[in-house]
């Protein structure tokens, strides 16, 4: 391959990376400044963390935010498996195809136009906007992102360990629970997790279907950033970045014991 | 019937047409869109057999087991077991269990758990449960190893716990989908008698998937040849190797010099067969073939002999010696003839030296016995 | 289905099993139908009502339109008021039409631009030393869990006149007067390269990373210089990881509302943009509707090749 592209490789690495996170870091930094102006570095400060504390309706919109965040990825999770465990398992049952692209559209789908269409279904059917409908909507959208997730683990899941649950004389259901869902347990996780941070997230799908009281933490941020960008926002910003960092590095890390224990586990098999 | 391969069988039910077969497949057909994976096959077991389907990959053995597992559902056709027709029964009601391919042990289960499934989903009382799991622990000697899980086992070790599991349930039928096909050479083939003992010893019909033919002649009572989703032989392991009913068995199971020609002359049973490759042969036929008929002159390269200078009698080819491979109790001679037919001669090395000394194009003369080889008429 | 080569039909296995078992019907039967109900309540029939709504008349009323399906005895009556009124309404006025185009100008230019970033880190990664692989998937992967809000905030403090980008070009000397940035295509480009950087590298790097190294390695053995060995072997396998990851950013990027809002500026109206101000400030919910029909008749194809395409792949 010769120097140059392996130079080439790491100047690569180097600027992607860098075009990643720089931006990220330079948010962080500047919530500790001391200035208002967010341009101007004026020493290290915690005074817009203490700020944040007395601002009610930023408190208000976490709380919100961390409520629909948690019931919606909840119920996401376990509509999104069964949907998975619905495409994957039971192949054959009228509107499969139906399923599948009512899946996959919304994944791609642009957010306005989901926001949108769910918003007038909720004034169709006559269903007040507030934490309900935002809640509804979000585990829409979410479910789909969790049966993906468990779908493809379904789908490397080796068969034949179902077929010989059966084959010992476990029912379908009885299969399900006892050697399914404990397999792709990792899985379900991970849909849980990624439909809590699309709910934390989001921000057109809330504004559509959300009413007044309902207000959630990107909504507050949206609007302020629209007046212009303030270190208050900052702080919260590098508050949400650390419990999310927090959470991923956590969840890497008991990845990481598993592969240790199962190298472990690979050695004293080795030794018999 | 002669005496094949220097076997005397004592366990025959096949034989015996007063025997009730334990397993019968009558006009099984399978099929998948337009593919025929198993195209109206009938086939008897009896009970206590090894019996092995063997195949190459994509000839319906495994569809076949898997229709027994009741995995898959006959397209036409009906499998009976012990007087039971199977029509509708779903897997996990038949009294038949499996041992996988890849072994299919539950990973987030110890090895005494992997075993207990089965019974548990019997309702089995836990003591009894408790106590069938070690003996069958004992039965595959894991004893110590109750509480591992999967992945800290090795190769050998799991398939054992997928036989334990399997045999937990004391199933009317074991069917094994390519048992030894994931261990390596060595110590396949010390498994290969530790499982034909351990079947003697339960007496449990055994049907086994392999596409080995040493796995399947090694193990079984009976071998089921089959391509293109139908049987093409049913018999013992010698009879397959020795008499094979056609030129697809004769080829497939072992190495075979296989002869095209003519019947010039029939005496009895001795024929004169005069071949493509451009020599007569003489032969003693066991089936009645007539002057002017087409058949195969199928013959083993063991049962063939080398020489260095000419000698007498029929049966005798000239040629040159083409190739020369040396396998450690045999070396294999390609010897080839005048018209540029290739005649595969095996020659035991019963002493260091071997029997004879030759090289690369020296002339060799190949001869064989009246009864060596076998007439196949097609 | 490449694990039983078909022909041992174990690639059709299983349904009869299932389709045998009766205590497993209701069961099944929830599995199968309360996410389907769900999905048929809040995706389809959502997406009817906006297709209904696009037909009819803007009305001042609550709900804004006309007609509504009260009492089914006027049903016939309000079925004849409806119109494609709107979408002729929409074709008819130029800032429609623009605000398409633009749409699908820029959501393609930044496509393009991502893919020129991502795929030599996709590269990079691919031939890092296989210790660090999983550590630098993990570091692709994490900003992708922080907020998509947080990130595109992150680029106004930079790009702005007076931002950090500014200051340093300033500093460096390499201007003298604050280019502006802020408000304009550029930061519009730099904010979805930014946002949706990972939905490229990451399929870019699963195809590379599958690619068999001793491909390379037989390319050289017969003499191919590696920039060419590159072009002929690498490039080629890696499209499809290259086409799923160019429709994972289009796609999205046609639609955005956040990026082109708060990057863009007032002057840049891109059609996600266009719904949210039709539906909140004019409050014209027909003409929003026929807008996000349109919108989705555009994106139907690409998003059909993509499921084509991950089906394939799947």
């Amino acid at each position: 391959m010769g120097w140059r592209l392996t130079k080439f490789n790491l100047v690569s690495l180097i600027f992607g990376f860098t075009f990643l996170y720089l931006p990220i870091t330079l948010l962080v930094v500047y919530s500790f400044n001391e200035s208002r102006l967010v341009t101007v570095w004026a020493g290290f400060s915690t005074v817009w963390y203490r700020e944040l504390w007395h601002n009610r309706g930023l408190i208000d919109a976490a709380w919100v935010t961390l409520r629909l965040a948690l019931i919606s990825a909840s119920v996401a999770t376990v509509l999104g498996t069964m949907a998975a465990i619905a495409l994957s398992r039971y192949t054959r049952f009228r509107g499969r195809t139906l399923m599948t692209g009512m899946i996959y559209a919304p994944l791609v789908m642009p957010e306005v136009i989901t926001g949108l269409s769910l918003l007038l279904f909720f004034v169709a059917i006559n269903l007040d906007r507030g934490f309900l409908t935002v809640t509804l909507a979000h585990i829409s959208t979410s479910m789909c992102f969790v049966a993906v997730v468990v779908q493809s683990r379904l789908r490397s899941l080796d068969r034949s360990l179902e077929d010989a649950a059966m084959d010992l004389g476990a029912t379908p259901t009885a299969t399900l629970f006892h050697v399914t869902l404990p397999l792709i347990w990792p899985a379900v996780i991970a849909g849980w997790m990624l439909a809590f941070t699309l709910s934390l997230d989001d921000l057109v799908i809330a504004s559509f279907t959300t009413g007044p009281g309902s207000t959630t933490l990107p909504m507050k941020i949206y609007s302020q950033v629209r007046l212009g960008v303030t270190p208050e926002i900052n702080a919260v910003c590098t508050i949400l970045i650390a419990i999310v960092s927090v959470g991923v590095v956590a969840a890497t890390l008991i990845n990481r014991r598993r592969m240790v224990r199962q190298a472990r586990d690979e050695r004293l098999a080795a030794e018999g | 019937m002669k005496s094949l391969g220097s076997i005397r069988r004592d366990f025959a039910p096949w034989l015996d047409q007063a025997a009730t077969p334990f397993i019968r497949f009558e006009g099984v057909t399978k099929r998948f869109g337009n593919f025929d994976a198993v195209d109206d096959l009938s086939l008897s077991i009896f009970e206590g057999e090894f019996f092995a389907l063997l195949g190459a990959s994509g000839c319906g053995k495994s569809t076949l087991l898997r229709m027994l597992a009741g995995f898959e559902a006959p397209t036409e056709g009906r499998i009976v077991l012990d007087g039971e027709d199977l029509a509708g029964i779903p897997p996990y009601r038949r009294p038949v269990n499996m041992m996988f391919q890849s072994y299919a042990l539950f990973p987030h289960m110890s090895v005494e758990k992997n075993i207990a499934f089965g019974l548990k989903q019997e309702g089995m009382a836990r003591g009894e449960i408790a106590e069938r799991v070690d003996q069958v622990l004992k039965l595959v000697k894991l004893e110590t190893y109750a509480r591992r899980r999967p992945d800290q086992l090795s190769g050998g070790q799991r398939q054992r716990v997928a036989l334990a599991r399997s045999l937990a349930k004391r199933p009317k039928v074991l069917l094994l989908d390519e048992p030894l096909g994931a261990l390596d050479k060595k110590l396949r083939e010390e498994t290969q008698f530790e499982l034909s003992d351990l079947q003697y010893q339960l007496k449990t019909t055994f049907i086994m998937v392999t596409h080995d033919q040493e796995e399947a002649m090694t193990m079984a009572d009976r071998i089921a040849v089959m391509d293109k989703g139908r049987i093409v032989q049913v018999a013992t392991p010698a009879e397959v190797y020795e008499a094979p009913n056609s030129r697809f068995v004769a080829d497939f199971v072992g190495n075979v010099n296989i002869f095209e020609g003519v019947v010039r002359s029939v005496e009895g049973e001795r024929v004169t067969i005069e071949t493509t490759a451009g020599f007569d042969v003489v032969a003693t036929s066991e089936v009645p073939v007539a002057a002017g008929q087409s058949v195969s002159y199928v013959l083993r390269p063991e049962k063939l002999r080398i020489a260095a200078e000419p000698v007498p009698g029929p049966n005798v080819v000239e040629g040159e010696v083409w190739d020369i491979a040396y396998f450690g109790p045999v070396t294999s001679f390609h010897i080839r003839l005048n018209n540029g037919a290739i005649v595969k001669v095996a020659m035991v090395n019963a002493t260091r030296q071997g029997p004879l000394q030759l090289t690369w194009h020296d002339r060799a003369y190949v001869q064989f016995d009246e009864d060596a080889g076998l007439v196949l008429a097609e | 289905m490449a694990r039983s080569g078909g022909a041992t039909g174990a690639g059709a296995r299983g349904p009869q099993a299932e389709e045998r078992a009766g205590s497993g019907g209701l069961f099944r039967r929830i599995v199968i139908g309360v996410p389907f109900l769900w999905l048929v309540l809040l995706f389809l029939v959502p997406f009817l009502i906006v297709f209904k709504i696009s037909l009819s008349q803007v009305a001042v009323a609550m709900p804004p339109y006309i007609p509504t399906f009260g009492d089914p005895s006027t049903w016939w009556s309000a079925l004849q008021q409806f119109s494609l009124d709107n979408y002729a309404w929409i074709a008819g006025d130029q800032l429609y039409l623009d605000a398409y185009i633009l749409s699908l100008v820029i959501a393609a230019t930044s496509t393009l631009l991502t893919l020129l970033i991502a795929y030599p880190l996709a590269y990079g990664m691919a031939k890092a030393p296989s210790a660090w692989r999983t550590t630098l998937l993990m570091l692709v992967i994490l900003p992708f869990w922080t907020s998509f809000l947080i990130r595109v905030y992150a680029w106004i403090a930079i790009l702005k006149p007076e931002g950090l980008f500014n200051q340093l070009l300033l500093f460096l000397g390499l201007i003298d007067q604050p280019l502006v940035i802020l408000n304009t295509p550029v930061a519009i480009f730099i904010g979805i390269v930014y946002s949706y950087l990972p939905f490229m590298t990451l399929p870019i790097y699963a195809s590379l990373e599958r690619m068999d190294h001793s491909l390379i390695e037989a390319a050289a053995d017969l003499g191919s210089p590696p920039l060419k060995a590159f072009w002929k072997i690498t490039f080629p396998l890696s499209l499809p990881g290259v086409v799923a990851g160019c429709f994972l950013v289009f796609i999205p990027a046609a639609g955005e509302f956040v990026i082109p809002d708060l990057l863009g500026g007032s002057r840049t109206l891109m059609i996600g943009k266009t719904v949210w101000l039709e539906f909140f400030t004019n409050r014209d919910w027909p003409v929003a509707s026929a807008v996000a029909v349109v919108l989705v008749a555009i994106l139907v194809v690409p998003i059909a090749i993509l499921q084509r395409q991950q089906e394939r792949e799947g």
